[in-house]
């Protein structure tokens, strides 16, 4: 099985899917307040279409973007745009319980400290993972030095 | 002009290279790293840096079965003359040398050395 043919294809699915999620979090509070369709469910319903066919052009007609991004880097930008969203979430939940009435509060101009805080919380994730996996290598490289400490030419 | 050579004398290989006008014979094992720079190729050992006429690639050729590996466009290391292997705040890898060098390993030759590293 070619795993790393899946594992991109999953990257650009949950990728996607976190984008849609994400511009829709992000107009939903502009399309609400203009009152654009009248009724939020059918609103929210657009904002999401909207989105995805958005989403769904990005792919196709700047395919080079995207695929551009390999391996770690587009695992990076995945776990910051699902983190974005996850903020946008749970803003949106807390302004809810404490009944706040300016959810619009909620809208474009957050992208900037949410984003400082999704880049924050990712590069401390990629750190820590990061020297994990460099004690494991220099382990390994102890290891190999040990192993060939006498090593001759085979030829 | 510069002679230059790999040997196979016996069961062990050494380098030929030259510093100062004289052509010394150089035990691979004591070999830190070769490079290229201006189109010269240098040996670098814990002392003393020494030129070869050899290639790089030819140098990657010769010594493929040992613990020698070509770490960057311009560089071939040997494993066991490094200290320890980390990375820098953009994420490059960087091996620290015997001698106290820092050499950078490029992200294209990083599977190379997880293969030799059995990773």
């Amino acid at each position: 099985m070619d795993w790393k043919r899946y594992w991109n294809e999953l990257l650009n699915s949950i990728g996607a899917v976190s984008l849609i999620l994400l511009f829709a979090q992000l107009i939903m509070p502009i399309f609400s307040d203009i009152k654009l369709f009248g009724n939020f469910e059918i609103g929210l319903l657009m904002v999401y279409i909207i989105s995805a066919v958005f989403i769904f052009l990005t792919y196709h007609l700047f395919p080079k973007i995207i695929t551009n991004f390999h391996g770690r880097r587009k695992l990076f930008y995945t776990v910051v745009v699902i983190e974005l969203t996850g903020l946008y979430t749970l803003t949106d939940i807390i302004f809810n319980l404490i009944n706040l009435q300016e959810r619009k509060l909620i809208n474009i101009f957050w992208t900037i400290p949410f984003l400082l805080a999704a880049l924050t919380i990712t590069y401390i994730i990629v750190y820590f993972a990061q020297n994990a996996h460099y004690k494991r290598m220099n382990k390994k490289l102890d290891e190999y030095k040990q192993k060939n400490d006498d090593d001759t030419i085979k030829k | 002009m510069i002679v230059t050579q790999l040997r196979l004398m016996g069961k062990q290989k050494t380098v030929t290279g030259n510093y100062n006008g004289e052509i010394y014979f150089l035990d691979y094992k004591n070999v830190i790293y070769f490079d290229t720079t201006d189109r010269k190729t240098f040996i670098y050992t814990a002392d003393r840096v020494y030129e070869t006429s050899l290639k790089l690639y030819q140098l990657e050729d010769m010594l493929k079965d040992t613990s020698f590996i070509r770490v960057s466009k311009s560089m071939i290391l040997n494993i066991r003359k490094i200290n320890s292997i980390g990375h820098t705040f953009s994420g490059k890898m960087i091996a620290t040398l015997e001698n106290g060098e820092k050499a950078e390993i490029s992200r294209n030759y990083v599977p190379l050395l997880k293969e030799k590293l059995g990773i």
